[in-house]
């Protein structure tokens, strides 16, 4: 047998080098049947020989898809080793050699430093996790205390786009790895894009151009990556849907700090009042609810109705400052002279009533926003909820 | 250290560089390989982009393989065989003449050459995954004794005698479709 493989052997070498079969087997008399048998076998082969030479750019285009993806894998090397790591990490045995007592203290203090270092490096492996790890919420988590803490508007803006970026690069990897892409991630980058431009909108006219000019820049960055994605991901339905979801809005929320730019009131108008939070006072807006003394009283009776002035339901800078409100009734809290102190009869002017449909044109409807049913804009998609704040923004947008 | 474990080393950190010298050294190679089975140029290359990903996949899940070219292969190869048996039906319809599209006799030539490949490629497909990754690598790819060696991570003398079961297997394989015909 071995004489044979070493034959076979021999035999295909030689003929590989142009020597006739029959002279290959020649050699091995007892076994030439057997030899050239196998060797026909070994040359039906041929058949097989050619394969059609690959396009050059063909070749370019799969090796530049595997150098994305190489990238999209390197980013998530890092949470994998942590997550290793911790795995990996047990109790060390005690030594023989150790004394069995040790003071409760000192093992207080150990196991104090070790749930602490547990707990950063859980939080720190989140950082890199992707939605369908488990430790992707404690991700959430941490992003959402960081923008609780984030006081002024030029933080708030700063997070939000960042982890909005965050959301993008997660859509590229999940794409790339042909894993789906959970809601949770539109949804959070929609929420993020709208708080940005909300928390954008609080700020004074100088530092909020700055802010808008900063999401548009970082939005158009994340758009052209989502775009590179859509080419590089596996053409599935699902994964190209959402993609292109993302990008839109992200498209959106660029031209939303693009019209800030070109007009800043209308785009604070729209803002203002979406994330919640307390608005700083404009001279407008003291003014709004100011109990009307006799002077200024004269000046509305004259022009829209007196008694539209202080009704505050359809200006928000007063719901948002309910200290000069009463809760309810819309009456200024205190006993100062209004319309109906002074005696003036509520229905004097031509149906003044406060609300928002009837909006009579007033003093105030510059800085409020009736212009937009119900108060939101729907900036410009048509859709009548607008871009929406904190308060449940990112369920607002289809 | 040699070519392949110096680049496994820095492909190991992502190093760019590296994993373009792995695929600029291995894609055609596999794609080669690969078609010998699958005898479709777009499956082919399929196969090749999803093993150079599993690859990068062992890497980052720190499972990267000691022997690169070995672990390609035999990724590439098992991936070729779960092609080649989705579709066998497919290799049949796909060997019908179709005299409606090009010349007669240009038709013919071509049916009798793929019918030819298919024979061979189904007599291949009967052989033991060792044995069909000699018969691809040697007399296919013209891999020397010791180079197939390496890529299977063998002994010279194995890889004789696997030659030799693979041919005799070969021999058997294509006789019996011979008589189906």
């Amino acid at each position: 047998m071995v004489k044979l493989v070493e034959a076979l052997d021999n035999v295909l070498a030689r003929v590989a080098t142009g020597e006739s079969l029959e002279n290959s087997v020649a050699r091995y008399p007892s076994l030439a049947v057997e030899l050239t048998g196998l060797i026909r076998a070994r040359e039906q082969l041929s058949v097989l020989s050619s394969a059609p030479a690959l396009p050059a750019d063909a070749l370019a285009a799969r090796r530049r898809q595997f150098l994305y993806t190489a990238r999209a894998y390197k980013r998530q090397t890092t949470s994998v080793n942590l997550l290793r790591r911790l795995g990996a990490w047990t109790w060390p045995e005690r030594r023989a050699s150790q004394p069995a007592f040790v003071p409760v203290l000192a093992r207080a203090v150990i196991a104090f430093v070790l749930v602490l270092s547990l707990v950063g490096g859980t939080v720190a492996a989140a950082q890199s996790s992707l939605p369908d790890s488990p430790l992707y919420s404690i991700k959430l988590s941490v992003e959402d205390v960081r923008s609780k803490f984030a006081r002024d508007p030029s933080q708030q803006v700063t997070l939000a786009m960042t982890f909005a970026s965050k959301r993008t690069r997660e859509m590229e990897q999940l794409a790339i790895a042909h894993r789906p892409i959970s809601n949770v991630v539109s949804l959070r980058l929609q929420s993020q894009l709208d708080a940005a431009l909300s928390a954008a909108a609080q700020a004074p006219e100088p530092e909020m151009l700055r802010l808008l000019e900063q999401v548009r820049l970082m939005a158009q960055t994340q758009e052209r990556a989502l775009s590179q994605a859509q080419v590089n991901a596996p053409r599935e339905p699902g994964t190209q849907d959402a993609l292109r979801q993302a990008e839109q809005a992200i498209a959106q929320a660029q031209q939303q700090a693009e019209s800030g730019l070109t007009d800043p009131d209308a785009f604070r108008n729209r803002y203002r009042h979406q994330q919640g939070a307390p608005v700083q006072p404009t001279p407008e807006a003291t003014a709004t609810p100011r109990p009307p003394t006799p002077t200024t009283l004269a000046q509305p009776t004259a022009t829209t109705g007196a008694t539209v002035t202080p009704r505050p339901s359809h200006t928000p800078q007063v719901t948002v400052t309910p200290q000069r409100i009463q809760a309810g009734t819309g009456q200024p809290p205190t006993s100062a002279p209004g319309p109906q102190a002074t005696g003036t009869p509520q229905q004097t002017g031509p149906g003044p009533q406060p609300t928002a449909g009837q909006g009579a044109p007033e003093p105030q409807a510059t800085d409020t926003p009736e212009g937009y049913p119900g108060g939101k804009p729907g900036g410009g998609s048509g859709s009548g909820g607008g871009i929406g704040g904190n308060n449940g923004g990112g369920t607002r947008r289809p | 250290m040699n070519q392949d474990e110096t680049l496994l080393h820095r492909a190991r950190a992502f190093d760019e560089q590296a994993l373009g010298q792995i695929y600029n050294a291995y894609f055609e190679r596999l794609y080669r390989y690969a078609y010998r089975f699958v005898g479709d140029v777009d499956s082919a290359q399929d196969i090749v982009a999803e093993t150079l990903r599993r690859l990068l996949e062992a890497l980052r899940d720190g499972r990267a393989p000691n022997h690169l070219g070995a672990w390609l292969y035999r990724v590439a190869h098992n991936l070729a065989m779960d092609q080649h048996r989705q579709r066998p039906a497919e290799g049949i319809v796909s060997l019908e003449p179709d005299l409606d599209q090009a010349d007669e006799a240009d038709t013919e030539a071509d049916s009798e050459q793929r019918l030819a490949q298919e024979r061979v490629r189904a007599a291949l497909a009967q052989l033991t995954p060792e044995q069909q990754n000699v018969v691809v690598l040697k007399f296919l790819e013209g891999y020397s004794n010791a180079e197939v060696g390496a890529l299977m991570n063998k002994p010279e003398g194995a890889i004789k005698s696997l030659q030799h079961r693979a041919l005799a297997a070969l021999k058997r394989a294509l006789a019996g479709l011979l008589m189906l015909l």
